[in-house]
């Protein structure tokens, strides 16, 4: 078909025009490549050994900040129309995701995480047996995880899902895009503002829960379960609401009194679903959340704080998903969760609504250590306040604007009440600002974001100052434990040379939890650590005392199979060193008792990793 | 092309993709990729696409979700049953993958006849 004849100098025109229109785009696209090919030089010239207590901020080269630079501020000038490129946008959320999430794959080759190793160890034994032994540990109570990553070990021809772990981080953290963006958008329609609340979750998410692990899954599912629910099961498709709105209304007008005849809107109405639709989500709903129940002990719980609060009031219409979900975690509990819950049910309900505990647990807990590292702990702090504050803010900011966005701020709020009933391991606080952040974000959104009506350079100035006041932040507080969760190629050799002389049923032990082991032969070793199964009276023992504790213990723990094994690696002294150790001595004063005593042998020493045992002479006369 | 023909592109697509790479001997960065992809979207994309969700950002949102709760059930079952074969469990996601592009090309064709005939 022929069209209509366009004169060669207007055509051009047109195409010089379109040239124009999306060079600066074209140039952004670039710049962010460029920041992420500077980024990715700059980090493989790190040396692990430049890695401080104040974390991997104290090893960048100078090349590592410009590329961050660059390519922050390169995500706010991206954001100074109010209507941007979803296409630029997305390059640039991408481009950070992997920049600040995927740091440590360029820096070691070695997996990063002693959890990585246990939850790879989990694997290798539903690999091998392909069955779960509740009674081994927590981990085979809740195992749904684990045929995940055994089905994907086995199918990319992986010897273990170690192999899975590099990319972890960022694999999640893109999984997770999507449902942050529908959260974004059912809190406003205001593009811009989504964006912002979006790469705020980015910039501020330092609690690194991202690693190959149950709990990375987990909160894809969330996300994926809130979306629903926010777009198909929110209020404005319930028919009986009107009543309550009303008297929101007059409530929230009273707030905002200076703004006389303002109305309260909420962003636009989410997709409209037929009866089929509606059933087959709520199906949907139902498998994610049952998958959630069977893989991890918290997130069905944030599920249903969620989702009842939503229920309760009556910001959802989905009534019965807060009742499916308390059936599914009762259920699990009682047959499938039941070998574990025997012996800790008692303790955890000790444990519920002790607020001195969790505090304690979660805060003045963390507060010890190295003076860096009380400083990163403090600017974790900070930061959570921070986004709170700007929540808060944010949240008055809309108010005063009509924006009123209910189900964000209980969505917000619901981790917060399982906050005080479990400290968690002294995680707490950490899940619950995670579980927050999606919806505290949009609201610091509107705390940071200037009123479309600015000018669009002044947007980006306060964009880009905020973003840039975010990114020094997560650079500290994500990557703050560098020197502790990497491990270097020497003390990885050092325990795959007790796995080679340690014959199966042996006692392996280790002063402090930070080993990378378990990886394999999950159940066929007794794993001990000793800094909690030796006690001294009160102030410092001698050399001597250590080593006549550890040997006594090392006795004890022999075993018919094959003896008991000591291995003291790098990682251990300095976590020790940095987050603090017993008050009778660390992992460094362990190997210094046990080395200049009679009564060990060094079966192995590679500088990061060393390996004693007890002398056979000596082990009749402490047993 | 038209957009609606997508989902079943990338479900075929991944799963042949990931098939090779299982085929093909010996780990390597693009069999691990293909498979993570896979096991990522494929299963949560069967079923996402017969919803009819006009909000493609929610049907994104779902997908990882979704296939990850699959992935997990099917692992889980055949566990939980004694019959544990990661390579069962990967036929069964394949077979669920491609029954959905299947289904997904069937509801977009009688879409398309009924359009056409109204």
């Amino acid at each position: 078909m022929q069209g209509p004849a366009v004169p060669a100098g207007t055509a051009a025109s047109a195409i010089l025009a379109g040239l124009r229109r999306g060079a600066p785009g074209t140039a952004q696209a670039l710049v962010v490549v460029a920041a992420m090919a500077l980024w990715v030089t700059s980090l493989r010239s790190v040396e692990l050994q430049d890695i401080t207590d104040l974390g991997l901020v104290a090893a960048l080269p100078a090349g590592a900040f410009v590329a961050l630079a660059l390519a922050t501020g390169g995500f706010a000038l991206a954001l100074r129309r109010p209507d941007p490129s979803t296409p630029l946008v997305l390059l640039h959320l991408v481009a950070l995701v992997v920049m600040l999430h995927g740091a440590t794959p360029f820096i070691d080759s070695e997996p990063a995480f002693n959890v990585v190793w246990r939850h790879a160890g989990v694997t290798d034994f539903v690999l091998t047996t392909g069955r779960v032994d509740p009674n081994i540990d927590a981990y085979f109570n809740w195992p749904g995880f684990f045929f995940l990553t055994g089905l994907a070990t086995r199918a990319a021809g992986l010897d273990s899902a170690l192999g899975l772990s590099a990319w972890a981080p960022v694999l999640f953290q893109l999984s997770y895009l999507p449902g942050l963006v529908v959260i974004s958008r059912t809190f406003t329609s205001d593009r811009r503002l989504a964006w912002v609340a979006v790469g705020l979750f980015y910039l501020t998410n330092w609690v690194g829960q991202d690693y190959l692990s149950p709990q990375a899954m987990a909160y894809t599912i969330y996300l994926g379960v809130v979306a629903i629910v926010l777009t198909c099961f929110t209020r404005t498709t319930a028919p009986d609401l009107a009543g309550l709105r009303a008297r929101g209304r007059r409530v929230l007008a009273r707030v905002h009194a200076r703004t006389p005849g303002m109305v309260l809107v909420e962003p636009r109405a989410g997709e409209t679903i037929s009866p089929g639709q509606r059933s087959a989500l709520i199906l949907v709903c139902v498998v994610m959340i049952a998958a959630t129940v069977g893989s991890h002990q918290l997130t069905p719980w944030m599920m249903l704080a969620g989702l009842g609060l939503l229920v309760g009031l009556r910001r959802c219409t989905a009534r019965g998903l807060p009742v499916i979900t308390l059936v599914l975690l009762v259920a699990w509990m009682t047959y499938l969760a039941a070998a574990y819950l025997d012996g800790h049910l008692k303790p955890l309900l000790g444990q519920a609504l002790d607020v001195q505990q969790t505090v304690s647990a979660n805060v003045s807990g963390r507060l010890q250590g190295s003076a860096n590292h009380l400083l990163v702990v403090r600017l974790r702090m900070v930061m959570t306040a921070l986004v709170w504050g700007l929540a808060v803010v944010g949240a008055v900011r809309g108010l005063r604007r009509g924006w009123a966005n209910p189900s964000h701020a209980i969505l917000a709020l619901a981790p917060v009440a399982l906050g005080v009933l479990q400290p968690y391991g002294g995680e707490m606080l950490m899940r619950v600002y995670m579980f927050s952040l999606p919806f505290a974000a949009c609201y610091a959104a509107v705390a940071i974001t200037p009123s479309p009506a600015r000018r669009g350079w002044w947007v980006t100035a306060v964009l880009t100052l905020s973003a840039f006041v975010l990114v020094g932040g997560f650079l500290f507080t994500r990557y703050g434990n560098e020197q502790t969760t990497l491990f270097t190629t020497r003390e990885v050799r050092a325990v795959d040379h007790l796995y080679s002389i340690a014959p199966p049923g042996a006692t392996l032990i280790a002063a402090s939890a930070n080993v990378p082991w378990k990886q394999r032969h999950y159940a066929d070793y007794h794993y001990q650590l000793l800094g909690r199964q030796l006690h001294f009276p009160p102030g410092r023992p001698t050399d001597r005392r250590i080593a006549d504790e550890v040997a006594a213990y090392m006795a004890g723990e022999r075993t018919k199979a094959g003896g008991a094994y000591l291995v003291i690696t790098r990682s251990q002294r300095v976590y020790d060193a940095i987050l603090g150790s017993q008050a009778w001595g660390s992992a460094t004063d362990i190997q210094r008792a046990v080395e200049r005593s009679p009564r060990f042998t060094k079966l192995y020493d590679d500088r990061d990793g060393t390996i004693f045992v007890l002398r056979r002479s000596h082990e009749s006369r402490t047993a | 092309m038209k957009l609606r023909y997508a989902p079943e592109l990338i479900l075929v697509s991944s799963t042949l993709a990931m098939l090779e790479g299982v085929i093909a001997t010996g780990a390597s960065p693009v069999r691990l990729a293909a498979v993570v992809w896979f096991l990522t979207v494929c299963p949560g994309l069967a079923v996402v696409g017969l919803l009819g969700l006009h909000d493609r950002w929610l049907a994104l949102a779902i997908v990882p979700g979704l296939s990850f709760a699959l992935d997990v059930f099917v692992g889980g079952i055949l566990s939980y049953s004694g019959l544990w074969s990661p390579a069962a469990a990967i036929l069964i996601l394949v077979t669920f993958s491609i029954a959905g592009a299947v289904a997904q090309d069937a509801a977009g064709r009688r879409a398309a006849t009924s359009g056409s005939v109204g």
